[in-house]
C-alpha cells in the first residue's frame, strides 16, 4: 500500500508540473523583450540574432567580425566613421598635423567618464594606443598604425602622435582603435569598462551580451531600454526567430535567403559602398600559382556572372578586373585593369603556358558557407571543361583556416574561396594587404613597382594626390592577380519594418547603437 | 555486495580515465588550434605572433605534459580557462548549468507522463487501435530528428499561433511565470525526443509482466482488469524500466545539444559546439569529461539501486550461491505462465 501512495503522490506532482507547464503555455502576459513584436513600445530592449556568438569583450584583440557589433556599443573610439563614411572625431575634439606632417596633435574631450566613473584623460590613449602597437599583443589594429612610432599625453586633454612617414589617413586609422580602461584589463570581460553608450548588464561568452543605457555618457543617452546580442547555432534557427519576432536584427543574412527575407516583410540592410570582396585564394609562392599566368588562366575561369547569380542571391557588383577595389567605387580605375570576363579559350591557353596540363588535380577548399560550396561547383564545372580536374571539400572553420592562415603557409594546390573585408579606397590600407610586410595569404611577394605604389598610397596628402597611386595599384594587382576576386558585396543583415537606425560600414560592421523602434 | 561496488566504482573510474585519454587525443589531433580562431585571421598577425600565444597558452609543451597539466586540475576541480573569454571553465559551466538542468529535468518530467500514457492507456483500455497509433508514433519518434520536431512546433505555437516565445531563456529566480513560458517548447521538443525510447522500454517491460502468475493469480482472485493493471503491471513494470535511465540520461545529454541550438537556449550543449569549433580545448575537455561522469554515475547509480530496490535480486542471489542457475529454465517458466494468463483470460481452465 505504501508503494501504491507514493505512485500516487508522484502523479499528483507529475500533474502539477504539467498543469504548471500548460497553464505558462497559454498566459497571456507578455514574456519580455524577446516577445514577438508588433506588441512593443518604444523601450523595448532590441535583440540582434547572430549566428556567430561575442567571445569576448577587449575589442583590440578582437578577429571576428561577429564581435564588431560590440565595439560601437561599450566603447568609444577617438574618431568614428559616420553612416555617409566621414571621419569626425569622437573622443578626440579636433587634430593637428604639423608642418611636415610627421606630428598629429589630437585634443580630447573633458566631460567623459568610463562606466565606473573614473574620468577619461589622454593616458587612457597613450596606454590603449600603446598596447595596441605592442607586437606581443597582435591586435589587428595594428597594421593600420605601423607608421607611429610615438605616442604622448601633453596634458590630461591633449595627445601626440609622431610617424615615421606621414600618413594623412591618421584619424581614418584610429576609428576602430577603441579606448579601454588599460588599468583593469585583466577584468575586461566581467565589466566591459568603456566610456561607449551603453553599459554591460550580463555577458555569458559565446551565448548572450545584455547592454543597457549609459545614463551618463556624455553624447545622446540611448532611448531604448537596452540591447541583446544574441547566438543562434545556425541560419535557420536565426531566421525562424526573426520571423517570429523574437529578434528585431539578423546579422549576417545568408546570400541565398535574402529575397526571401524581404518577401516577409524585413528591412535588408546592406554597406553602402561595400569593400568587401569575395576571392579565390592560391598560393602565389608555390607551383603552379607561383606563376603569374597560372593565376590569370584562373581568374579567366572563374564565371563570376553565374556565381553572382547562383551564389549570391544576384547581389553585388562582379569584379572583371578582379582587384579589391570594387567597379562601383571613385577610385576604381577602369582603364588600367585587365578584362577577366569569363574566357575558357585564355584560360586553357593560359593554364598550358604556365605548365598545368590537362588532368592536373586541384582541392577547392571550402568552409560551410553555402555560398563557398556553390563557388566551387561551378568553378568545378568550367576547369572541367578544360581538363582540369576540381574536386570540392568542405570543412568547418577551424579545420578549414588551419590550412591556409596565417600569410607565408604553403597551400599548393589548393583553390581557396574567401570572403576579405578591406576598407575602401582612398583609404590606404588596403594597399599594405600585400607584398613586404603583407598579411595576405595569397603570400604574393609584391614588387619594386608595387611597393613604390603602396609608399604613394600612403603618404599622399589629399585624394587628388592619391588617385595616381591607386590607379597604379589596381594597375599591379589586376595583372599579377595574387588572388582573383569575383564580386564586390557586402554581407547584408535585416531588421524588423518597426526597427530604425541600424546601419553598415563599407567593410561590413554593423552599428546597433542607435538603434530606435519606429 | 561490497565487493561488487567497488568493483563498479572502480570500473567507473577506469572508464573516465580512458574517455580523458580519448578526449584529449581526439583534440590534438583536429587540424588548428585555439590560435587558429583567435589570431590567424586577424590583419596583419603574422606567425610569430601566433608561436608567442601558442606558448603563452601551454600549448607548445609536449602532450603527455600537457595531459598530466588538465587532469591533475581536473581532479582538484581546476578546470582551467577559456582561451578566448578568459573565464574559469568552471565559471562557464555555472553560467549554463541552470539552462540545461531546468531543460532536462522538465524534459525528464514530460517524457515519463508521455511514456507511461502511451504505454499503459492501451493496456488498461484493451485498445487495439491506440496501441496502434502509440506504436506509430514511437516509431515516428524515434525516427524524426529532434531538429525538425522543435522546428515544427516552432512554426506551430509560435509563428502561426503566437502563443509562445520560439526561443530565448529566462531564469526561474528572475521571473518564474516568463522563465516557464520559454521553457515549453524546448522542454517539450526535447521529451519528444526522448519519450519513445522510454515508451519501448516499458511497452516491453509490461508485456513480460502482464503474463507472469502472480497477474494470473490476481485475476483469479478477481480481480478487475484496472485494478489489476494499475496494482500488479504497472508497479512491477517500472522497475525494469529503471534500467534504462542512464540509458535515457545520454539521450537527454546528446538531444539537449540539439534542443538548445534550436531554440538558442544558453545551455552547456552550446557551450561545447562553440568551443569545438574554436578549439577552445579547456572548455571541451573539461564539459565532455564532466558529461561523461554525469552518464556513468547515473549509470552506476542505476545498477546499484537496482540491486537495492528489488528484493527478489537479492533473494536470487542467495539462493545461486548454493548452484549454478539454468538459463533455459526462467524462459520456460515465462512461457508458461503466459499459456496460463492468456488461458485464464479466455476463461480456460489450464
Amino acid at each position: 500500500m505504501h508503494n501504491i501512495h507514493t505512485g500516487r503522490r508522484m502523479t499528483a506532482g507529475v500533474i502539477a508540473v504539467a498543469a504548471a507547464l500548460v497553464l505558462a503555455a497559454c498566459a497571456s502576459t507578455p514574456a519580455n523583450d524577446t516577445e514577438p513584436t508588433g506588441t512593443g513600445g518604444e523601450n523595448r530592449t532590441v535583440t540582434v540574432g547572430q549566428t556567430i556568438g561575442v567571445s569576448q569583450l577587449d575589442p583590440n584583440i578582437s578577429t571576428l567580425s561577429a564581435e564588431r557589433v560590440m565595439w560601437n556599443l561599450l566603447w568609444d573610439g577617438l574618431t568614428r566613421q559616420t553612416e555617409e563614411g566621414v571621419v569626425e572625431p569622437e573622443l578626440a575634439t579636433e587634430w593637428s598635423t604639423s608642418d611636415d606632417a610627421l606630428v598629429w596633435t589630437f585634443a580630447l574631450r573633458d566631460d567623459v567618464t568610463f562606466h565606473d566613473g573614473r574620468p577619461f584623460v589622454a593616458d587612457d590613449v597613450v596606454k590603449t594606443v600603446t598596447r595596441v602597437l605592442d607586437p606581443e599583443v597582435a591586435s589587428p589594429q595594428r597594421s593600420k598604425l605601423s607608421t607611429v612610432t610615438d605616442i604622448t599625453a601633453v596634458d590630461e586633454h591633449t595627445v601626440e602622435f609622431t610617424l615615421s612617414e606621414p600618413m594623412p589617413a591618421m584619424p581614418a586609422a584610429l576609428v576602430d582603435v577603441k579606448i579601454i580602461d588599460m588599468e583593469n584589463l585583466d577584468t575586461i570581460n566581467t565589466t566591459g569598462n568603456g566610456t561607449g553608450p551603453y553599459v554591460l548588464e550580463s555577458f555569458v561568452p559565446d551565448q548572450e551580451l545584455h547592454v543597457v543605457p549609459n545614463e551618463d555618457y556624455w553624447g545622446d543617452v540611448p532611448t531604448i531600454e537596452g540591447i541583446k546580442i544574441v547566438k543562434y547555432a545556425d541560419e535557420t534557427a536565426a531566421r525562424t526567430a526573426l520571423d517570429s519576432g523574437a529578434i528585431d536584427v539578423l546579422w549576417s543574412v545568408p546570400f541565398d535567403k535574402v529575397n526571401s527575407v524581404e518577401d516577409s516583410g524585413k528591412t535588408t540592410i546592406v554597406p553602402p559602398n561595400p569593400s568587401q570582396s569575395s576571392v579565390f585564394l592560391v598560393d602565389n609562392a608555390s607551383a603552379p600559382f607561383d606563376d603569374p599566368r597560372a593565376r590569370q588562366a584562373l581568374s579567366y575561369a572563374v564565371d563570376r556572372e553565374t556565381m553572382k547569380a547562383a551564389a549570391f542571391g544576384g547581389l553585388g557588383e562582379v569584379n572583371p578586373g578582379s582587384t579589391l577595389v570594387s567597379p562601383l567605387n571613385e577610385f576604381f580605375a577602369a582603364d588600367v585593369v585587365q578584362d577577366y570576363s569569363y574566357d575558357l579559350d585564355k584560360a586553357k591557353q593560359l593554364f598550358s603556358d604556365a605548365g598545368v596540363a590537362e588532368g592536373t588535380k586541384f582541392v577547392c577548399w571550402a568552409a560551410t558557407a553555402p555560398q563557398y560550396r556553390a563557388q566551387c561547383e561551378i568553378l568545378q564545372q568550367s576547369l572541367a571543361e578544360i581538363g582540369i580536374e576540381l574536386t570540392i571539400e568542405v570543412n568547418e572553420s577551424s579545420t578549414w583556416a588551419a590550412r591556409f592562415y596565417p600569410a607565408g603557409k604553403e597551400y599548393a594546390g589548393l583553390i581557396v574561396p574567401n570572403y576579405l573585408s578591406r576598407e575602401p579606397a582612398p583609404l590606404p590600407f588596403v594597399a599594405s594587404y600585400f607584398g613586404v610586410d603583407g598579411w595576405s595569404e595569397s603570400n604574393w611577394p609584391g614588387t619594386p613597382e608595387y611597393e613604390a605604389a603602396k609608399s604613394a598610397i600612403k603618404s599622399a596628402p589629399d585624394e587628388d594626390a592619391i588617385r595616381e597611386p591607386f590607379a597604379e595599384f589596381q594597375r599591379i594587382t589586376s595583372e599579377e592577380q595574387p588572388l582573383v576576386v569575383v564580386l564586390n558585396v557586402g554581407q547584408p543583415s535585416s531588421t524588423l519594418p518597426d526597427v530604425d537606425g541600424v546601419w553598415m560600414e563599407s567593410n561590413g560592421t554593423i552599428h546597433v547603437e542607435g538603434v530606435g523602434i519606429k | 555486495m561490497l565487493s561488487y561496488v567497488l568493483k563498479r566504482v572502480m570500473s567507473s573510474v577506469i572508464m573516465l580515465f580512458i574517455i580523458s585519454v580519448i578526449i584529449f587525443v581526439a583534440l590534438r589531433m583536429l587540424p588548428g588550434d585555439p590560435t587558429t580562431i583567435a589570431l590567424a585571421q586577424g590583419d596583419g598577425v603574422s606567425e610569430e605572433a601566433i608561436e608567442r600565444m601558442r606558448a603563452e597558452l601551454g600549448l607548445d609543451l609536449p602532450v603527455l605534459l600537457q595531459y598530466g597539466m588538465w587532469i591533475s586540475g581536473f581532479v582538484v576541480g581546476d578546470f582551467g580557462s577559456s582561451y578566448f573569454s578568459k573565464y574559469d571553465v568552471g565559471l562557464l559551466i555555472a553560467q549554463r548549468l541552470p539552462a540545461t538542468i531546468s531543460l532536462a529535468v522538465a524534459a525528464l518530467i514530460l517524457a515519463i507522463i508521455i511514456a507511461l500514457l502511451a504505454a499503459i492507456l492501451p493496456l488498461r483500455l484493451r485498445s487495439r487501435a491506440l496501441e496502434r497509433v502509440v506504436n506509430a508514433s514511437t516509431a515516428f519518434g524515434l525516427a524524426a530528428p529532434t531538429f525538425v520536431i522543435g522546428i515544427i512546433l516552432v512554426l506551430i505555437f509560435a509563428n502561426a499561433f503566437k502563443l509562445l516565445p520560439s526561443s530565448g531563456y529566462v531564469a526561474f529566480g528572475d521571473d518564474p511565470a516568463q522563465a516557464l513560458r520559454y521553457l515549453v517548447l524546448p522542454a517539450f521538443t526535447l521529451s519528444l525526443a526522448i519519450a519513445p525510447q522510454l515508451v519501448r522500454y516499458l511497452q516491453g517491460s509490461i508485456e513480460e509482466v502482464r503474463w507472469a502468475t502472480f497477474v494470473r493469480t490476481a485475476r483469479g482472485k478477481g480481480i478487475g482488469w484496472g485494478g489489476t493493471v494499475d496494482r500488479h503491471i504497472v508497479p512491477n513494470a517500472l522497475l525494469p524500466a529503471l534500467t534504462s535511465l542512464g540509458i535515457t540520461v545520454g539521450h537527454l545529454l546528446g538531444g539537449a545539444v540539439v534542443v538548445e541550438a534550436v531554440f538558442a537556449w544558453p545551455g552547456i550543449g552550446q557551450l561545447v559546439v562553440d568551443a569545438v569549433n574554436k578549439r577552445d580545448y579547456a572548455v571541451i575537455q573539461t564539459v565532455v569529461l564532466l558529461a561523461a561522469a554525469v552518464f556513468v554515475l547515473v549509470t552506476l547509480a542505476v545498477d546499484l539501486l537496482y540491486g537495492v530496490l528489488d528484493p527478489r535480486l537479492r533473494v536470487s542471489k542467495k539462493k545461486h550461491r548454493g548452484g549454478t542457475p539454468s538459463a533455459a529454465a526462467p524462459a520456460a517458466a515465462g512461457e508458461a505462465d503466459r499459456v496460463a494468463a492468456v488461458a485464464l483470460e479466455k476463461g480456460v481452465s489450464v
